[in-house]
């Protein structure tokens, strides 16, 4: 039997910590509550896509999530709904990570039946699953959507969501190098004594450190935007993906693809910026950069260039570092994008990802 | 760790205990999370004035009730002049004369099109699970926000630190783990949805470019 996981934190009263009193057992049993709800209740909302009206009839379309594991989260929630523009749709659903894909529960998520597609305006049908993510390694990951219709119908995706699912308990005592959070009878004895222990053990003061190191810089924030990827030979490819397009003579200059979307960072540490991870997911022939404008709000832009090399097909480019200053009017920050292609085509853009990479 | 200072059966000092209750309250205070960008566009429908068509027109299952309340100004369709984010597990740890409560949401529309004064009008609301705003049932709303002329970005935050009178706080199951050494364990939520919303009563009127979070008051 595990520990309960609280649903919030609790408060402290710190006037009755002073020097010359006692700590008391009860006193750090705070703490390990509070972590226990930072570790297993504050799990990563990876991604959110609102999607309307695309889908093809020919071939797949495919939408693609950045993920990087919070320790000890075990479960994935992906959801999705389709719909189509014809009665009596199906399509095949297929959703995979990088990592492997193990599945809870998947509701045909997995590609083994084919799954309705009711025609715009219909009640929805939501498919829900939840994939086993216990075995994913320390690094970044891809949850891919696929939507094949089965018919000559479009098929589209309505929405498509990545969740992780927060823990209802814990069982750090017998298992502390795969549970999060503490054992709630230590790090002191009621005889009022410390116990160093490690943090790979499930009690003792190493492991209140080491786990509140894995609240601060391993549970990530994940900021993202995903849209659709059709394949480079659809029809709907050029027209529908969103993209950004230079002529001649302004090939190599900038120009606008989205934004200003916004962020709020959270202050860590004393540094004046927080570190993420950027992944990008784009197709350009001729090769180009991504800008990203990080503008603290109330101040001044700061670009940053990402070089995309040449690519006929849906590909991938990562940024290890980017700061994202703190300094902002309540620490929020504009992010918007240009895009620039080095000759005559376009740059297209399906997700843009910041991953929180703290250390 | 290493350290000669906390080997066991030592005692632990006030100073130590306050700076670990201090750096945990920090982490719980700035564990807010990020829920959702859309990168989109609405360009929104001009909708004119007086007896003309509605922002229901075209939708056959829907349409304006004869006392209409201000939540049914629009038919909330996603994609056509609203947008539905989640939903997403919340966290119930704002603390309010009522007890703990969700925590408030910031919504910005970081690019917005007003043309004409008072030609732009948004919606947002909060309800459980997947409901519609459409329905009544929300945690909060925010009734009509009017945009005005020029306006280029709209920020709303959702606060229902006192729940509408008519919704309870809904939880459902999930399964968090599978059938593992530990068995399978589940663990309830309150899952809730965000709605962006809007209708213009001229032309050129659009809303793009959402963001949504969680922020501390």
């Amino acid at each position: 039997m595990g520990s309960p996981i609280p649903e919030s934190p609790t408060t402290v009263d710190l006037s009755r910590l002073a020097v010359g009193r006692s700590v008391s057992a009860a006193h750090v049993r705070r703490w390990c509550d509070d972590l226990n709800f930072l570790r297993g209740r504050v799990v990563a909302t990876v991604a959110d896509v609102p999607a309307f009206a695309d889908g093809d009839e020919t071939g797949a379309t495919h939408y693609r999530v950045a993920y990087h594991r919070t320790p000890g989260a075990i479960a994935l929630r992906v959801e999705t709904a389709i719909t189509s523009n014809a009665s009596n749709a199906t399509a095949n659903v297929t959703i995979t990570s990088s990592e492997g894909t193990t599945w809870i529960m998947h509701n045909g998520l997995d590609g083994s039946r084919d799954l309705l597609a009711p025609s715009s305006g219909r009640v929805l049908n939501v498919y829900s699953g939840i994939l086993d993510v216990s075995g994913h390694s320390d690094t970044m990951a891809v949850i891919s959507l696929q939507i094949d219709p089965v018919a000559s119908s479009r098929v589209f995706c309505h929405r498509f969501i990545v969740q992780e699912i927060c823990l209802a308990d814990t069982d750090a005592i017998n298992n502390p190098t795969t549970e999060v959070g503490i054992n709630a009878a230590w790090p002191i004895a009621p005889t009022g004594q410390l116990i160093e222990g490690a943090n790979t053990e499930s009690d003792g003061f190493a492991r209140v450190l080491s786990e509140l190191d894995n609240a601060r810089y391993r549970t990530r924030r994940h900021i993202q935007f995903v849209t659709v990827e059709y394949a480079t030979t659809s029809g709907y490819f050029a027209t529908n993906t969103p993209k950004c397009t230079t002529v001649a003579p302004s090939w190599g200059s900038f120009s606008f693809v989205f934004g200003p979307l916004q962020l709020q960072t959270r202050p860590l540490h004393p540094s004046t910026a927080n570190k993420y991870k950027v992944w990008v997911r784009y197709v350009c022939s001729v090769g180009g950069k991504l800008r990203i404008g990080v503008k603290p709000v109330g101040g001044s832009t700061t670009d940053t260039d990402i070089t995309l090399s040449a690519s006929s097909s849906w590909t991938s480019a990562t940024l290890s570092s980017i700061d994202m200053p703190t300094t902002g009017t309540n620490g929020e920050v504009e992010i918007t994008l240009q895009g620039q292609v080095d000759s005559s085509g376009s740059l297209y853009i399906s997700t843009f990802a910041l991953i929180e990479n703290e250390t | 760790m290493t350290s000669g200072m906390l080997d066991d059966g030592s005692s632990l000092d006030a100073g130590t205990c306050h700076v670990i209750d201090n750096n945990i309250s920090h982490l719980a205070r700035v564990s807010m999370r990020h829920l959702a960008w859309w990168p989109g566009k609405i360009d929104l429908t001009n909708w004119g004035t007086g007896s003309g068509p509605t922002p229901y027109t075209g939708y056959i299952d829907v349409s304006p009730p004869e006392n209409a309340q201000d939540f049914q100004t629009i038919p909330w369709v996603h994609g056509a002049g609203a947008v539905a984010f989640g939903p997403f597990d919340m966290i119930v740890d704002r603390d309010s004369d009522r007890g703990l409560q969700i925590r408030k949401i910031r919504v910005v529309v970081g690019e917005v099109v007003a043309n004409g004064t008072n030609k732009l009008t948004l919606f947002f609301a909060l309800t459980p699970d997947r409901e519609s705003p459409w329905n009544g049932l929300f945690y909060t709303f925010s009734g009509a926000v009017v945009a005005a002329n020029g306006t280029s970005k709209v920020t709303y935050d959702l606060d229902a630190s006192v729940v509408a009178g008519n919704t309870q706080l809904r939880r459902i199951t999930r399964i968090c783990r599978d059938s593992g050494a530990r068995g399978s364990r589940s663990v309830q939520v309150i899952p809730a949805s965000v709605w962006v919303g809007a209708y213009g009563i001229a032309s050129s009127q659009s809303i793009a470019a959402i963001s949504v979070y969680e922020v501390r008051d």
